[in-house]
């Protein structure tokens, strides 16, 4: 059986070239600046909204309704001129409704055959509102899509347009009916993005801002295109060798049974992170260098996305469960006792 | 794109570093050697500190013979492996740019360019665009940071190191300073080091006094040397303690006696009648003594007699009547000695009146064979003594060395209980060290008997005699007594002067009043009598007899200086036949030394049957043990009444070595272990 590759027709290209690490930081500004206009606040989880974008990986927002979720996605879509999607994860929701499906057609001579027809998920962006909302078939349809960039249906693989990027929000208070997501659909984020909740000069803000008449409007600051050509340079930028090794240091001190171990990771974790967080940590590391102007990735790079790339793919066992310890408390007490290497 | 600044070392791709990275490697280079030997140092310090201090611990607080400089070495051997290790550090240019990337907050630029320069770095290769601006981006970092590079030597402790450096030297202090009864214990043997020295130099002195002897025989010196060397031996055995070299040396006394059975005092009469056969010589017949070559008495008694018998044909009569007469006398005073020379004389005596010339000259010359035999006995005697003696003062030169050190814990001791204790604390205490069998003793006044200065006289040594002995400290007493009797003797001894006086009455009897035989002892005797009291210091005083009326000032009486204690020649606390006497307590110091035997000499008494004074209560006075002899001079006297000696040396200042003569005596005499555990504890009770 063989297996054709195509592209859906009519999708965009990347037409990424390449570009400098001025044009980059400058252009990561402006989109951040753009997107300020509509959020109000929450430069820290725009900027980790960025970083993800420009690593090519998914973001999974969590946080209480009304904060703003998916007017950010929303505003990052208009931001970079792409398309976008949004599906809202129900229980009902199948495979199908995201991914497209086969639908019987008639030509012109009259013959019928089989057209694929793409669902949502042929975007540049795409916002799964409440994915934990779905059932797990619904949910592993992305699985293939988030980590390969391309569907498959009916021993068609489909690839998605470039830039790919998935934001997928869920309910942290509202457990009933849901369907955590596996861990396997976890590893698949990039990031996982705690939205908190606004201070009181950002509640006035907002209020001001979605109250009255006039909403704010963006401009487009970058095409798709460039954002591949932006993800390209990121994965240009070097890492010294000892900076790899704490990160690897970092990875191993959140498994339980590796001797580097914390404390808190030999008390209350089953099973810490996989080998995609350390890529997830070193590639958001290399965003964050450029987006500091630097060339290079440096140990606070490392120490800063991991927190976003750990929370979500540190298990906890049956004591962190029951003593409500939170991944994050286990992952400050990685980095605590994870020394830089200096001479 | 160019860089702008290029020197140093050609790295890789054909750049160079620029000029302020090749400068800032060489300022991090040296800041982290300085760095890393700071850290070692800090880390490794205690290290020498526990090592000295556990050494010295090791030296301190065990028994174990190391000496305390090694301690020093743990310093100069970690300083040199500072030194060593510090030489052999290479660090490399890495290890440099990370630690300016941290120092200088460079955020890994200089480090990442240098990998990519190199080669090393694992990442896809780097456009050589992005390369340069790399570079620049570090060289310019850099060069506006070096300012916050610390100084060359900026040292910071870290908290742990500090820690542990205290620790270290807290735990060497308490090891240097802590206070361990070991000390006294070391002390104490090196004391018994030296004592030992110093007896080894005793005996090397004293083989080297045997050997040129003149009248000794061969055999005798060799005896007596191989005991010497025998001894030597013991002395050097390792791990002999205090008690067992103790014990080798009286060991070796005992032998040394055994060698000589006879004593120098035994001798007294035969001298005696040497003297007068050189008189009879002298005044008869005009013999010069320096034509002998004897070196005694009766060597040139022994010349004397055969020049007599040569000359005794030519006397005239009034001269053979006096010759004969000194020799009549010389016979009475070797007849309890040398019956058969006193024979001699007596035959050479009758001959000379009946001149006859053969018989004399017979007689006199077996007198002389005798004389020579009785002076290698002499000889024999004397060097026997003369070892006795110089082993006796290393011996208690051993049994005394370091025993302050050792004992310092009880001084201070001060006894509770009653008077009549701490009287018994002060009265005299046996030798135990003379390996004579002597057990502690005590002595004191007995207020309820009769005796004057009771003494519990130390049961018969190996010598078969019993003697008194006395101390050599100072010390003063006095005493009166009165005696009437016939036979009764008093006698005084010491080793160091002392005076006292004494008043008695006695009469009818004999007194033989015999100074201190002692090498230092002058007792004095004085007061009107008959007889003569005996005096002086050094040898026997003259027999004296007759009606002893009027005061004997002395004799029974206080003797200050050394002697301490006056009493009836047997210790046993008699009053001879006849005599009765009162006597005020001595007031003397007690202190108990044992003197060398050959010192102790009483002479002119006449041992009588005596009974001991009764042990009661707390034991103010302990029974002497009857002393064997015939009586002399008539009935048995009364006993005198004695009163409580008056103590004037605080016993906390011989408390220490009475112990320690009572330690050495229960390791010498065979003492069932719980009355050894009853005499430890009664002295350690004395100590609290």
């Amino acid at each position: 059986m063989a297996i054709s590759e195509t592209t859906m027709q009519g999708e965009q290209q990347s037409d990424s070239t390449a570009i400098t690490v001025e044009q980059f930081r400058d252009r990561a500004v402006r989109i951040e600046r753009e997107i300020g206009k509509v959020i109000v606040g929450q430069r820290n989880l725009v900027h980790q909204v960025l970083t993800c974008l420009f690593a090519g990986g998914n973001v999974l927002l969590e946080g209480v309704p009304g904060l703003g979720k998916t007017l950010l996605v929303r505003t990052l879509a208009d931001v970079l001129d792409c398309d976008f999607s949004r599906v809202q994860f129900t229980p009902d929701l199948m495979p199908a409704d995201i991914i497209g499906t086969n639908i019987l057609i008639e030509d012109e001579t009259g013959g019928r055959r089989f057209q694929f027809q793409s669902g949502p998920v042929f975007a540049n962006l795409l916002l799964a509102d409440e994915i934990n909302r779905a059932t797990p078939r619904t949910q592993s349809a992305l699985l293939e899509a988030m980590q390969e960039g391309t569907v498959s249906v009916a021993r068609t693989v489909y690839k998605l347009p470039q830039p790919f990027f998935v934001l997928a929000t869920q309910n942290p208070l509202e457990m009933e009916g849901t369907y955590p997501l596996p861990e396997a659909q976890l590893d698949r984020f990039f990031f996982k993005l705690n939205v908190s909740f606004p201070t009181a000069a950002e509640l006035v803000a907002i209020s001001d801002r979605t109250t009255s008449d006039t909403a704010p409007q963006v401009n487009h600051i970058a095409t798709g295109g460039e954002i591949v050509a932006m993800q390209h340079l990121a994965r240009q930028t070097p890492i010294a060798t000892h900076v790899t090794s704490y990160a690897v240091r970092i990875l191993q001190a959140t498994h339980p049974d590796n001797p580097e171990a914390a404390t808190m990771t030999k008390r209350y974790v089953r099973y810490g992170g996989s080998p995609r967080a350390l890529q997830s940590m070193i590639l958001a590391g290399k965003i964050l260098a450029l987006l500091d102007g630097r060339y290079n990735v440096a140990f606070r790079d490392i120490r800063t996305s991991a927190l976003p790339a750990l929370r979500h793919r540190i298990i906890l066992n049956f004591d962190g469960e029951a003593e409500g310890i939170s991944p994050d408390a286990i992952i400050a007490s990685v980095l605590e006792q994870t020394p830089e290497e200096v001479a | 794109m160019a860089i702008s600044t290029q020197t140093g070392d050609t790295i890789s791709r054909g750049k160079r570093w620029p000029a302020e990275v090749a400068w800032a490697l060489a300022a991090g280079r040296r800041r982290v050697l300085w760095a890393q030997v700071w850290n070692a140092m800090a880390a490794t310090y205690p290290v020498p500190l526990l090592l000295a201090a556990g050494w010295i611990a090791l030296a301190r607080f065990t028994l174990l013979e190391i000496p305390l400089w090694p301690s020093e070495l743990f310093i100069v051997a970690w300083l040199l492996w500072l030194v060593a290790w510090s030489l052999s550090r290479r660090l490399g240019d890495g290890q440099v740019a990370r630690y300016l990337d941290h120092t200088l907050l460079l955020d890994e630029r200089l480090t990442t360019c240098m990998e990519l320069l190199r080669g090393r770095n694992r990442g896809r290769p780097t456009a050589d665009d992005f390369l340069e601006r790399m570079i620049l981006d570090a060289r310019n970092t850099l060069r506006e940071r070096m300012p916050m590079l610390p100084a060359a030597l900026h040292f910071t402790l870290r908290r742990r190191y500090i820690f542990a450096i205290v620790v270290a030297l807290v735990a060497l202090a308490a090891a240097i300073t802590v206070p361990t009864p070991l000390d006294a214990v070391r002390a104490e043997r090196a004391s018994l080091n030296n004592a030992v020295s110093g007896i080894d130099r005793t005996i090397l002195a004293l083989k080297a006094q045997i050997t040129a002897a003149p009248g000794l025989a061969d055999s005798t010196k060799q005896s007596l040397t191989s005991e010497l060397e025998s001894l030597e031996a013991q002395l050097h055995t390792p791990g002999a303690d205090r008690a067992s070299l103790l014990a080798a040396i009286a060991d070796t006394q005992q032998k040394v006696r055994e060698l000589s059975p006879s004593q120098t005092s035994d001798f007294d009469s035969l001298v005696t009648a040497a003297r007068l056969v050189q008189q009879a010589a002298i005044s008869n017949a005009e013999w010069d003594p320096a034509s002998s070559q004897a070196p005694t008495d009766l060597g040139k008694a022994a010349a004397a007699a055969e020049f007599l018998g040569s000359v005794s044909a030519v006397l005239q009569a009034e001269l053979a009547r006096s010759a004969a007469s000194f020799l009549s006398q010389a016979a009475d005073f070797a007849a309890a000695r040398d019956p058969q020379l006193a024979a001699s004389l007596t035959n050479a005596s009758g001959a000379i009146l009946l001149k006859d010339k053969q018989k004399a000259a017979q007689a006199l010359t077996d007198a002389a064979s005798r004389f020579r035999a009785a002076e290698s006995a002499l000889q024999t005697a004397q060097t026997a003594e003369d070892v006795q003696a110089k082993l006796d003062e290393g011996r208690q030169g051993l049994a005394q060395a370091g025993q302050q050190l050792a004992k310092r814990p009880q001084i201070g001791f001060r006894r509770r209980g009653s008077p009549q204790a701490s009287d018994q604390a002060n009265s005299l205490a046996g030798d135990p060290g003379n390996q004579q069998g002597t057990p502690l003793a005590v002595q004191t006044a007995n207020p309820g008997g009769s005796n004057v200065n009771q003494a519990s006289g130390a049961p018969p040594n190996s010598m078969g005699q019993n003697m008194p002995q006395y101390s050599n400290t100072a010390g003063s007493g006095q005493g009166s007594g009165s005696s009437a009797s016939n036979g009764g003797s008093n006698s005084a001894t010491g080793s160091t002067p002392g005076t006292g006086s004494g008043a008695g009455n006695p009469s009818g009897g004999s007194s033989t009043g015999t100074g201190g035989s002692g090498t230092q002892g002058k007792p004095t005797v004085s007061g009107s009598s008959a007889g003569s009291a005996g005096g002086g210091s050094g040898a026997s005083g003259g027999p004296s007899s007759g009606t002893f009326n009027g005061a004997v000032t002395g004799a029974s009486g206080a003797v200050s200086g050394g002697i301490t204690q006056v009493q009836n020649p047997q210790g046993n606390g008699l009053a001879p036949s006849g005599a009765s006497g009162q006597g005020a307590p001595g007031g003397g110091e007690k202190v108990y030394v044992p003197p060398p035997p050959t010192q102790v000499a009483i002479s002119g008494a006449s041992p009588g049957n005596g009974q001991a004074a009764p042990l009661s209560g707390n034991a103010d006075g302990v029974a002497g043990r009857v002393g064997a002899g015939s009586t002399t001079g008539g009935t048995q006297g009364s006993l005198g009444a004695g009163g409580k000696a008056q103590v004037r040396t605080p016993y906390t200042e011989v408390i220490g070595k009475y112990a320690s003569q009572a330690t050495d005596a229960l390791a010498h005499v065979y003492v069932p272990a719980d009355a050894k555990e009853y005499v430890k504890e009664y002295f350690t009770e004395l100590g609290k």
